[in-house]
């Protein structure tokens, strides 16, 4: 049965290898492109845009442009890159059993001498293996590329699914998800609409609350100091949170704050502060300061740290695969009870 | 013996409203009746029936179970089923009931016409002596 | 293979989809070693009464057993015995001939391989071509040859032989005729068309309705049912001593299809032989809301059976 399994999904599955070995190509020429004109830039003579010399300005502004200009690209190779995983753990769950009872060939294996369980074994058997074949690759070169092409620190959204196994988890999860719906809905469209919707759903939920209670929370506060060159004074922060973090929150809170202050607060700090810098005037680390102290405030940054990072990964990724667990027993259920 | 040409071509006609055994049976005797089929030849076996005519297998026992019974044919274990030696004269025995029938008949005529038992006596003689003559 | 046991069982089987009942109180018997037409029109529940039979479902009431044990999705063995042709000749569109043959391979633990590709051969299909290039009688043939290929106890054909041409579905009734002559395969198909069941099969099984109304071995089907004609002057009631399936009565004549389970002895009727398909055709119409009519040839004599 195995091969029956992979005799009928092979073509979707071909098609997703050429898929993985394109993406691959792209990632890893677009990566090392912009690795190099990152180590351009970073060295002599832009030095990361911190003390250029007035020759060297225009090249370094449009090194600067060059670089940053790649951010649209990279967004849409990222986007490709998660929608890959996506799409196949979909399309293999929808032809693998949606599809089939939808058409009513499944009454040709099921009045073959195996039972429910073995097909439904040998069908997930080929699908995760197929998955798992195509993207331990994929996961491991945008790994690597999620750091060449400075896209983002790992931690944040924008690059978090990309980087440890977390393409590959999610592909799994969907696989099992929409062959537990396809069992459930037993038609192919309804399927895939709702499976879309649970990924919507599933990841809006995860960036905004999920995540974070996964991990715990670190606070860091920010002070001023006062820079003046010439004339001229501003002030300059101080402390705060690693660069490489994801920023949950960075702002005004009330000091002895623990939580991410609501919005009505978050106004009111704002409101507060702002009323104390203009009538003491602002550009000064010291007003700032002193501004916060007479308000009872602080400028706090909430985040998650970068050596959380494979915490993280594993819980989520841990959660994810428990589900599809039980899913999958689910699955089985549905499957023995359906009359065809 | 050569399977290739089956000793008899059977086929069905599913609106006869005779049933489909029976055919079998009638088209055997017709066979045997004609010469077609004589003592000793090898009826096809079932399977070969059942590659001529799209007819159920039973059908088949039944009819040459049938042919068993009325004496036409004999079945030998291992080897098929038979023609038996007899067959003949029993399909004769059939044919001369045909026979007996068109006698009758003619006797009717012949009464209807005046003659009495001795013209008719007087005739068959002439006649008989006529085909010694001949002979 | 027990030649006594039945091959199928069912007592009081009802299957309901929804709200609509597909099987109701349906109870048959049919004996071992037989090829079984099952008759009626669309809708009367055959394909049901089929699929249960072949464990793509339970029922919701009564019993069900298919030689000697109880179909379901967990019963595996049993359905390496039982082969079973759906309605639609259900194949895998872009696989190759051969490798529909390798799928039955896989999927059953009995399966002739040389039986198999012999039989493709014979047909003179071609074992590489696309099932979804193949005619309609080819993939019925095909389809066929897997439930053969299996060596199963029991053959399950849901119309097997509909939609074909003349010549298709001979030869697949010539596949299958070989199959029971060489293995003595027993057989239930459903079908429309009466001729193939006075040349193929030995037993009938009636359903209308979602109720089963006759279930007899075919010769004594033929051999009981006769019609009785009289006029209407001389004979006013039925005839007495025999269940009467359809009467027709006008202003002249009239006639009765009845079924005779002992000699016939009231004077002045006309007894003809009712052709297999006016048989039918009469339980069909006369078939639906009647009481099981086996119970009524019990209670013969006075009126003729309840109606």
């Amino acid at each position: 049965m195995t091969w029956v399994a992979w005799r009928q999904q092979r073509i979707v599955i071909g098609l997703f290898a050429v898929a993985a070995v394109l993406l691959i190509w792209w990632a890893v020429s677009s990566g090392l492109h912009e690795q190099s004109l990152w180590h351009q830039y970073l060295g002599p003579p832009c030095h990361n845009g911190r003390g250029v010399s007035y020759k060297k300005l225009a090249f370094c502004r449009s090194l600067y442009n060059e670089v940053h200009g790649l951010l649209s690209h990279n967004y849409l190779l990222s986007d490709f890159a998660q929608f890959f995983g996506l799409v196949m753990g979909v399309v293999l769950g929808v032809t693998a059993i949606a599809s089939e009872l939808e058409r009513k060939t499944v009454r040709l294996a099921w009045t073959q001498s195996l039972t429910r369980t073995r097909w439904l074994v040998a069908k997930t058997s080929v699908g995760l293996v197929s998955i798992v074949v195509l993207i331990v690759p994929l996961s491991v070169t945008f790994s690597w590329w999620v750091g060449a092409s400075r896209i983002g620190p790992r931690i944040q959204p924008t690059a978090y699914p990309l980087a440890g196994w977390l393409l590959g988890v999610y592909a799994v999860s969907i696989f099992i998800l929409t062959m537990f719906l396809g069992a459930l809905i037993r038609r192919a469209g309804p399927t895939v609409a709702v499976v879309v919707l649970v990924i919507i759903a599933t990841s809006l939920f995860m960036t905004a609350e999920g995540r974070t209670r996964l991990v715990p929370i670190h606070t860091a506060t920010t002070t001023f100091r006062t820079v003046t060159k010439g004339d001229f004074s501003t002030a300059v922060p101080k402390g705060g949170a690693p660069t490489n973090s994801w920023i949950l929150f960075s702002g005004f809170a009330p000091i002895g704050t623990h939580t991410i202050p609501g919005e009505a607060d978050q106004r009111r700090s704002d409101e507060r502060m702002s009323r104390c810098e203009s009538t003491s005037g602002a550009n000064s680390g010291t007003v700032m300061n002193s501004c916060l102290r007479r308000e009872g405030l602080r400028d706090v940054s909430f985040y998650v740290a970068d050596h959380e990072f494979w915490q993280l990964q594993l819980r989520e990724g841990g959660l994810y695969l428990t589900l599809d667990l039980l899913l999958f027993g689910g699955t089985v259920v549905l499957l023995r009870r359906i009359r065809v | 013996m050569s399977e290739r040409h089956p000793s008899i071509q059977f086929r069905l006609d599913p609106r006869s409203g005779v049933a489909p055994y029976r055919q079998l049976v009638e088209q055997v005797r017709l066979a045997v009746a004609s010469g077609q089929l004589r003592g000793g030849d090898q009826l096809p076996s079932v399977r070969e029936v059942v590659s001529q005519i799209t007819i159920n297998p039973n059908t088949v026992h039944r009819a040459y179970r049938e042919l068993e019974h009325e004496g036409l044919a004999e079945g030998r274990p291992g080897l098929g089923t038979f023609i038996t030696p007899r067959a003949g004269i029993v399909a004769g025995a059939v044919g001369r009931d045909i026979l007996i029938d068109s006698l009758r008949d003619w006797m009717a005529r012949a009464r209807a016409a005046g003659l009495d038992d001795v013209e008719i006596l007087e005739l068959l003689g002439r006649f008989l002596n006529l085909q010694r003559v001949v002979s | 293979m027990n030649s006594t046991q039945n091959v199928l069982e069912a007592r009081g089987v009802g299957k309901r989809f929804g709200l609509t009942w597909a099987l109701r109180d349906c109870t048959v018997s049919i004996p071992a070693g037989k090829v079984a037409a099952l008759v009626g029109p669309n809708g009367a529940g055959k394909s049901t009464l089929l699929r249960l039979a072949a464990g793509l479902g339970r029922p919701n009431e009564g019993s069900l057993t298919v030689l000697g044990e109880v179909p379901g999705h967990e019963n595996a063995r049993l359905r390496s015995k039982v082969g079973y042709l759906d309605q639609e000749r259900l194949l895998y569109p872009s696989f190759r001939v051969g490798e529909m043959l390798r799928f039955g391979k896989a999927t059953n633990a009995k399966w002739d391989e040389r039986m198999a590709a012999s039989y493709v051969t014979q047909l003179g299909i071609d074992v590489d071509a696309r099932v979804h290039s193949l005619s309609s009688g080819q993939k019925a043939q095909v389809a066929l040859t897997l439930c053969l290929a299996k060596q199963p106890e029991l053959l399950i054909l849901d119309e097997p032989a509909a939609t074909l041409d003349p010549l298709a579905r001979e030869d697949l009734l010539q596949l299958l005729m070989q199959q029971v002559a060489q293995n003595g395969t027993s057989v239930v198909l459903s079908t429309h068309a009466i001729g193939d069941i006075v040349s193929v099969c030995e037993y009938l099984i009636i359903l209308s309705r979602a109720r089963v109304v006759l279930c007899d071995d075919l010769d004594y089907v033929l051999g009981s049912h006769r019609f009785l004609t009289a006029a209407t002057s001389t004979k006013s009631s039925e005839p007495p001593g025999v269940t009467v399936i359809e009467s027709r009565v006008s202003s002249r004549e009239a006639s009765y299809l009845v079924r005779m389970d002992a000699p016939f002895s009231d004077a002045g009727w006309r007894i003809t032989e009712p052709t297999l398909e006016e048989i039918v055709l009469a339980y069909l119409r006369e078939g639906a809301g009647r009481p099981d009519l086996n119970d009524a040839a019990q209670s013969s004599g006075g009126d003729g059976g309840s109606q």
